[in-house]
């Protein structure tokens, strides 16, 4: 497999994703303090204000999930196929085109009406927010999604282009017919994967969008709410765990080159890839489990398919991380521990999602702090450590030089202070604390108030690695 | 109770998980084999550790698949109370808003305009059942109170912005 | 005429019928006259043709199209002349990725339409009855489904290499 150099101008795009990334993420997770402070009453905030910032966390942090995953799928996938820098830049600008508008319509349209969209609350805010605010919304989310499909068009064609079907580039013919050929490697199965099951999603989510934009402007357009719930979980739940499919990307192309042990795709690999690409799509019922009006047997597959679904995937991949760092003179840097972490934290993650996707335990713990809490594992310790990783690989060797001590110290105080803060989510689900409440019980604040003192933690670390990144990235710059 | 289980379940599940990787991770760098019966062995143990997982969830998801809350169908000879629940920004509306221990109560829910989520709280504020209340859709849910007392009705779907102040009360008797 | 007394088949067989004319005209066009469309002019092309499209995709332009002559001499020449012609000649001359849009955009638009017609409280055209309106949403329906099955199968099986693409992507990287 021969390597294509990166070109300057993808370079430069690709420290620009990374530079917004950090940027968004910091001030999102200031967002988030904010919140959980108000909710611990360590604050006062009036409760529409708690509800914007609830929607611009919520829709800022998976879209900017969304980018961080596809900053790593680029950077990496481009050295298999010939991706164009250009539709690389358009997807970015798209981006923030739509990033401007959603921010425009929560914070001077007042839009609260969360990242999920549900239908009819977007339309119907018992005039807490206009008509406007609600469309210039969906329109910004629309936007962004344009701004995927077109990255997820380029990546399509480029595989495509290289190894003629999405089935070869799956692997299927290693696979299933014993092919002798050498199979695609990890980067490629993975990007296959996400772009087949992203372009679905976002095809369903844009339909749903406009749908609602219609019914907003001619209520007479009614659409049935089950029928909306549906698109939305299967839009929604598809993207953000694709986020973790396309960041996984790093472990499987960074890890060999701490250890001198490669990463290639076998046929298990490849068999667990192409399940779980099936599984993500037909997983996403479990969030319907408390709507008795679904048909029932949907519901059985959901929670079937949500002790399945990531299973092989996941199963592979923290067997292999192990199994590459086990004994193998690994140097431990800010990149390569982070990296590490990063599949603790999604296989982590997964256990309290495994068990809320039980519909017996759902009954008590659906929308309960449970669900930000399994959420907020992998998305924290697992999918944001994976891109602070791969921004660390990428500046290792920059004339500022070895990690130092602020590294060190920051990775622990990240790990430990994350893992605190997401078991405070979830004892407050054990104690049946609800989620997206803007004013808590007396009873409850206590969990809120000890889960900010985490929360400020992992942010002073986010801001270490972001702020570490910037700088050596100049110096790196200066250098060459 | 399945609160309980679910936490516990999770500490261990997680604590387990963190020291394996602990362990592997502290000795990782300190000696350099070779890769390939490292991965046989990884090999292997991912079989087992397949078919394991394969024995441990074939069982309990077939057990937690015969506690559905979905069926609400009823022998005639029961006594059930049947009580409507509508949703509405910001406020529950029930037909009734007693029960007795002695019952079940099957609780037809729906919304008059947005989701929302007709969550049972105990007095000591634990969920005891849900179900979502939807525009349009009859959502039942049955209910058997386990004690006498006050339990509270919180909305559990994000609904705008007096969401978290959507509360009534039930008085549930002997 | 028969086929505009039903709202199926005006819909989905009389439109795509002289759509069909046009690119049958397109095509033969290019073999005589070897007509060479390059992307700049394919682009708009294809565009005037979608929202060609989108137009008589309307139920108020098909109600038209029955009550009057000038709306019904309109349908019938600009369903072949701006829809079928620009796609015969200017679908070969854009990229993969433009297509993959053009491809993606008509799928949801379709899906949105299909939700358009099954859910309308009211008799969109005057000349046909809520219930073949409803018939043709689950058609249009169908039809999507039918075409993302159909892309999606294809992008998994299309295993030629890939000498013909690459004339149209030549321009790579602008970097
Ligand atoms: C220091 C870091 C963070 C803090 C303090 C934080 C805090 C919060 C809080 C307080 C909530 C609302 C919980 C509730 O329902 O009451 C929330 C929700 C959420 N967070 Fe975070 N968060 C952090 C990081 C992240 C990250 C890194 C992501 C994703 C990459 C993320 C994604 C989300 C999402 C999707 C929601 C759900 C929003 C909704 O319910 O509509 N958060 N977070
Ligand atoms: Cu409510
Ligand atoms: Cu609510």
């Amino acid at each position: 497999m021969n390597v294509m150099p990166l070109p300057t101008g993808g370079k430069r795009t690709i420290y620009t994703m990374l530079v917004v990334f950090s940027s968004v993420i910091l001030l999102m997770m200031i967002a988030g303090l904010v919140m959980r402070l108000s909710q611990g009453g360590v604050i006062t905030l009036p409760a529409d204000m708690f509800y914007k910032l609830l929607t611009a966390h919520g829709v800022g942090m998976v879209g900017i999930a969304g980018l961080g995953g596809s900053t790593i799928m680029w950077y990496f996938l481009r050295q298999y196929v010939q991706l164009h820098t250009s539709i690389l830049i358009t997807t970015l600008v798209l981006f923030l085109i739509g990033v401007s508008c959603i921010l425009a319509s929560i914070f001077l349209g007042d839009f609260a009406g969360a990242w999920t969209f549900l239908f009819p609350l977007p339309g119907h805010s018992m005039g807490v927010w206009t008509n406007e605010a609600a469309i210039l919304f969906l329109t910004g989310l629309l936007i962004v999604g344009v701004a995927f499909v077109l990255f997820y068009l380029d990546a399509g064609r480029a595989i495509i282009q290289k190894y003629g079907s999405f089935s070869r580039s799956l692997g299927w013919p290693q696979l299933f017919s014993n092919s002798s050929d050498e199979a695609p490697p990890p980067t490629v199965v993975a990007s296959t994967m996400v772009t087949i099951v992203n372009s679905l999603a976002l095809v369903v989510g844009a339909s749903i969008l406009i749908m609602m934009i219609i019914n907003i402007l001619n209520p007479n357009f009614t659409i049935d709410p089950l029928l909306a719930k549906n698109m939305i979980y299967f839009f929604g739940h598809t993207f953000i765990n694709a986020t973790i499919y396309m960041a996984i990307i790093a472990v499987y192309e960074i890890l060999p080159h701490y250890t001198n042990r490669p990463w290639k795709s076998n046929r298990i690999f490849l068999a667990a890839w192409t399940a779980s690409s099936i599984m993500v799509l037909i997983v996403y019922p479990h969030h319907l489990f408390m709507d008795f009006a679904m048909p029932t047997w949907m519901l059985i597959m959901g929670q079937v398919i949500s002790y399945t679904s990531g299973f092989p995937v996941l199963l592979v991949t923290t067997l292999g991380t192990l199994a590459i760092i086990y004994r193998s003179g690994i140097k431990w840097d800010a990149a390569s521990a982070l990296l590490v972490l990063s599949v603790f934290g999604w296989a982590g993650g997964v256990i309290p999602a495994v068990i809320d996707g039980t519909i017996s335990v759902n009954q008590v713990m659906h929308n309960t702090m449970w669900v930000p809490g399994h959420f907020h594992f992998y998305l924290i310790i697992g999918m944001i450590a994976m891109v602070f990783g791969f921004m660390y690989f990428l500046i290792k060797d920059s004339n500022k030089g070895q990690d130092n001590a602020l590294d060190r110290v920051s990775f622990w105080v990240y790990t430990l202070s994350a893992t605190g803060f997401v078991f405070m989510f979830l004892a407050s689900g054990k104690e049946g604390i609800a989620r997206r409440f803007a004013i808590h019980f007396p009873e409850w604040q206590s969990y809120s108030a000890v889960a900010s003192i985490f929360a400020l933690f992992v942010i002073v670390a986010a801001a270490v690695f972001s702020l570490r990144f910037i700088f050596r990235l100049n110096a790196k710059k200066l250098m060459s | 109770m399945l609160q309980q289980t679910s936490w516990l379940i999770t500490i261990i599940l997680v604590t387990l998980l963190a020291i394996i990787f602990l362990f592997i991770a502290s000795s990782a760098a300190k000696s350099k084999e070779d890769y390939a019966p490292v991965q046989k062995s990884a090999y292997l143990l991912r079989t087992k550790l397949f078919v394991l997982s394969l024995l441990v969830l074939i069982p309990i998801i077939g057990y937690s698949l015969t506690k559905l809350p979905y069926d609400t169908t009823m022998a005639s000879n029961e006594r059930v109370k049947i009580v409507t629940a509508v949703g509405h920004q910001w406020y529950w509306e029930l037909s009734d808003m007693t029960a007795s221990v002695k019952e079940d109560v099957i609780y037809k829910v729906t919304s008059a305009d947005v989701n929302h989520g007709f969550a049972i709280y105990n007095a000591d504020l634990e969920v005891i059942a849900q179900t979502q209340a939807m525009p349009t859709y009859t959502n039942e849910l049955r209910v058997r109170y386990p004690k006498p007392g006050r339990y509270k009705i919180l909305c559990l779907e994000y609904c705008g912005l007096a969401h978290h102040a959507m509360i009534t009360e039930i008085t549930v008797s002997p | 005429m028969v086929l505009q007394q039903n709202m199926l088949s005006h819909m989905l067989l009389q439109i795509p019928l002289l759509i069909l004319i046009g690119i049958i005209i397109g095509l033969s066009l290019n073999t005589r006259y070897h007509i060479k469309v390059t992307y700049s002019y394919a682009l708009p092309g294809l565009l005037i043709a979608s929202f060609s499209l989108l137009f008589w995709m309307l139920p108020r332009s098909l109600d038209a199209s029955l009550s009057y002559p000038s709306y019904a001499v309109a349908k019938f020449t600009t369903l072949p002349l701006l829809i079928g012609i620009p796609l015969a000649l200017c679908w070969h001359a854009i990229t993969a990725i433009t297509k993959g849009f053009f491809i993606t955009q008509i799928i949801s638009m379709l899906m949105v339409l299909a939700w358009l017609y099954i859910e309308s409280p009211i008799r969109l055209c005057n000349y046909y009855l809520i219930n073949e309106q409803q018939q043709l949403g689950y058609a249009l329906l169908f039809l999507t489904l039918f075409i993302s099955i159909y892309y999606s199968s294809k992008l998994f099986y299309c295993t030629h290499p890939s000498s013909r693409e690459n004339t149209t992507d030549e321009r790579q990287d602008v970097s």
